[in-house]
């Protein structure tokens, strides 16, 4: 501070001497104090350790060697006649290193002859470290700004480039630098917009956005440029690429026109699967209007009681696959008009792979859905009558043995017993073939009425059924059947417990207690005494009968295929007509039901009778 | 025709059939004799009791196939189990009311039967049936 050398002495004392006052010092040539301030006898202190005194070397003083050659260089420096500024850092090298900035300049006598130096010097360590941080900060920046795809730049009113910050996309646009125009790097037109946007984005202090398309190496690109007021010149810019963007936009576009004019029903949603938008296809097979739907789940509105679970759901995984989704659906219209709908539909993508929306086209199927469920239907019926055809079959080719058997024999012996009456006038004889005759003809009324009563079970129209009560039915069969229980001494237990009562033909139940009991009786064992009982069961949520002896048995082995057909008997009981299974075999597959046999000859017999799934029954 | 004496077995549960064939049998010239089975059960009995007797033996069978307990063709199947110890060769006739086809072509396939004869027979059935070269099958069916 050269200057403070030619003020009154009083005012460089009292900067000198105060206590928090600059740090200043003045050396002789030989180094040696010719004065200093109180602030740096206190640095000295603080740095080196050291107290000053007038007339000390500064430069013993200074306990490093790099320090102390520094400072001698400076000195000299200043002792040639040179006024300098030196930013120096002094200090112990591993702390309390501080930045200086030293002002150096020689001290003079009055007639010009350099006597000395004197330093001045200024603590700058905050400021080196503000001025650091700054610097890390705008690296910060800077990186950042080279990673934005944007362009950003600052520009005046005039279309001068004022700073670039972030030059990206600069092979698109030109190449923008600091006081160049943008006329240079723009179409004009452009240009002009550029210019317009900027005079308004300034004047209004608003944000200013223009869109314009770039024709560059044969390839159109389409760009966005937004306008930041900085200050009252200048506008600070961004220009980004949205070529894609664009191109998306445009495919969007493209298939909401496809969209718009299909007959078909089009839904776009979300990525959550809310409606977006929906044609007029959709509104017409729908009901529901764009307004009415939009931000709805399709299935939220659409699907109802009829609508296939396992379809839906697979849909689903599908969506939430992020794979493309199909299949066939009932939905309901708004009116509740039930119609079938055949889906196809896909995720769309972004540049990211993030699935954005799902588009899906829909086609009304009702006609064809429902052309294949009647062709099903048919389809089933046909099974039911072809198999009801192939039982008929069954039935008819049992009658023919019924009628060859039971009606042509009969009426072949009737025949010929005529026959021999006529050949013989023997009055003894007569009447002998006359009673055959009169056997076989009510033998044949028997077998005529057992035949009526298997037709009207086979050909029933409509069976009348009711609740019945299992016990009730079979306290009447016993009651029937009490001579026969009592003449064998028969144990004849029930239990109806597990399954009580049962809708059905009251008829055909007491006709089938009756034979399965009689039978029960009739092939009753000679060796012991008979046990008999009758037990409900419910298999599989239908009613079971089981009726189990302790008889003669049969060998199923042997005459399993005919037990349950017509004048088949297997035993010479003199009752034995081979009617009863036969019948209630008719009656009980009448209603749906199914009656099979387990024995062990001479051990006894179990007959189960399955009512049928169709029947109620009740506990 | 000169027809030598023989014996005849019929098994049938009809008795009114068995009457009606023992009368044909009876009015035919020969001593004839009849053996009358209302079961298989009874028939197999007697066979297996006399198969070593040619005497007491049939030399014809008519079997009836609906019976009860053991029908014709269960009998059939007892009977060739017996059939080589049976001092006799016996012709056996199927008689049956039944027109099933099913039976007709069984009858036709087994080697025992020789020929299957649909009731009702008439008198001149079976004269034919019993005349010294039979044993072959005949157009009855």
């Amino acid at each position: 501070m050269d200057l403070a050398l030619n003020h009154p002495i009083d005012f460089l004392h009292a900067i000198l001497e105060s206590p928090k006052g600059m740090v200043i010092f003045a050396l002789d040539k030989n180094y040696q104090y010719s004065s200093f301030s109180e602030t740096h006898r206190s640095i000295m202190k603080t740095i080196w350790g050291v107290d000053i005194a007038l007339g000390m070397n500064m430069l013993d003083l200074i306990g490093n060697d790099d320090d102390r050659s520094k400072a001698k260089h400076n000195f000299d420096k200043a002792l040639t006649g040179e006024y300098f500024t030196v930013v120096e850092e002094y200090g112990d090298v591993t702390h309390l290193r501080t930045s200086y900035e030293n002002r150096y300049g020689p001290v003079t006598d009055k007639s010009g002859n350099i006597i000395g130096l004197s330093v001045f010097v200024i603590d700058i360590t905050e400021l080196k470290q503000a001025e650091h941080a700054l610097k890390e900060s705008e690296k910060r920046l800077r990186s950042v700004l080279n990673v934005i795809p944007d362009l950003i730049f600052k520009i005046n009113l005039q279309g001068v480039y004022t700073e670039v910050f972030s030059d990206a996309t600069t092979s698109q646009i030109g190449l923008p630098q600091t006081g160049n125009s943008i006329t240079e790097g723009l179409d004009s037109d452009i240009a002009d917009r550029f210019l317009t946007a900027i005079k308004y984005c300034i004047a209004n202090q608003a944000l200013q956005t223009i869109e314009y398309e770039s024709f560059k190496n044969n390839t159109v690109r389409n760009y966005e440029a937004r306008f930041v007021p900085f200050n009252n010149s200048e506008a600070l810019t961004v220009i980004r690429d949205t070529t894609h963007q664009k191109k998306s936009e445009l495919e969007l576009l493209k298939l909401s026109l496809i969209a718009r004019y299909t007959s078909n029903a089009v839904v776009i949603t979300d990525s959550d699967g809310r409606i977006e938008w929906v044609n007029e296809g959709f509104t017409r097979i729908t009901e529901y209007t764009l307004q009415e739907v939009i931000g709805k789940k399709p299935g939220e509105f659409l699907q109802g009681a009829h609508t296939n679970k396992d379809v839906r759901n697979r849909m689903q995984q599908q969506i939430h696959n992020k794979e493309s989704f199909n299949g066939e659906l009932v939905n309901y219209s708004k009116s509740g008009r039930q119609y079938w709908i055949q889906i196809n539909g896909q995720p769309i993508y972004n540049e990211a792979g993030e699935v954005t929306k799902y588009f899906a086209i829909e086609s009304e199927v009702t006609q064809r859905k429902l052309a294949e469920i009647k062709l099903q239907e048919q389809n089933t019926r046909l099974t039911a009558i072809t198999e009801n055809l192939t039982r008929k079959n069954e039935q008819l080719e049992e009658f023919t043995q019924i009628v060859s058997h039971n009606l042509r024999s009969p009426i072949g012996n009737i025949g010929a017993l005529l026959e021999h009456l006529n050949g013989t006038e023997d009055e003894a004889e007569r009447n002998e073939i006359i009673n055959h005759l009169k056997n076989t003809s009510s033998l044949l009324m028997l077998t005529m009425q057992e035949l009526n009563e298997v037709l009207k079970i086979k050909y029933a129209g409509h069976i009348v059924k009711e609740k019945l009560s299992f016990q009730t039915m079979f306290d009447k069969v016993r009651q029937m059947l009490l001579v026969q229980i009592n003449q064998t001494n028969a144990s004849v237990t029930s239990n109806f417990t597990r399954a009580a009562t049962l809708v059905y033909s009251p008829i055909y139940l007491e006709s089938i207690l009756l034979n399965l009991l009689s039978n029960a009786l009739k092939y009753s064992s000679p060796k012991r005494k008979p046990i008999i009982h009758f037990e409900t069961q419910i298999k599989e949520n239908t009613a079971v009968l089981l009726v189990s002896d302790n008889g003669m048995g049969i060998d199923l082995n042997r005459y399993g295929h005919q037990i349950f057909k017509l004048r088949k008997t297997f035993h010479p009981h003199p009752e034995s007509r081979g009617v009863g299974l036969f019948m209630i075999k008719n009656q009980i597959e009448a209603l749906g039901g199914t009656i099979t046999i387990t024995s062990q000859a001479d051990e006894g017999t179990t007959f189960t009778i399955n009512f049928g799934a169709n029947e109620n029954y009740g506990g | 025709m000169e027809d030598k004496a023989k014996c005849i077995a019929v098994v049938d549960d009809d008795d009114t059939f068995q009457f009606i064939t023992s009368r044909a049998i009876r009015s035919l010239s020969g001593e004839n004799t009849i053996l009358q089975f209302f079961s298989g059960v009874d028939a197999m009995q007697y066979l297996s009791e006399n198969a070593l007797n040619p005497d007491m033996l049939p030399d014809v069978l008519l079997l009836d196939l609906n019976m009860p307990v053991l029908d014709g063709w269960m009998f059939l199947e007892e009977f060739s189990a017996i059939k080589k110890t049976v001092a006799k060769e016996i012709s056996i006739f199927i008689v049956s009311s039944s027109i099933d086809r099913n039976d007709i072509d069984r009858a036709r396939q087994n080697k025992n039967i020789i020929d299957y004869i649909m009731k009702p027979v008439t008198v001149d059935k079976f004269k034919e049936l019993l005349s010294p070269d039979k044993g072959l099958r005949s157009s009855t069916l």
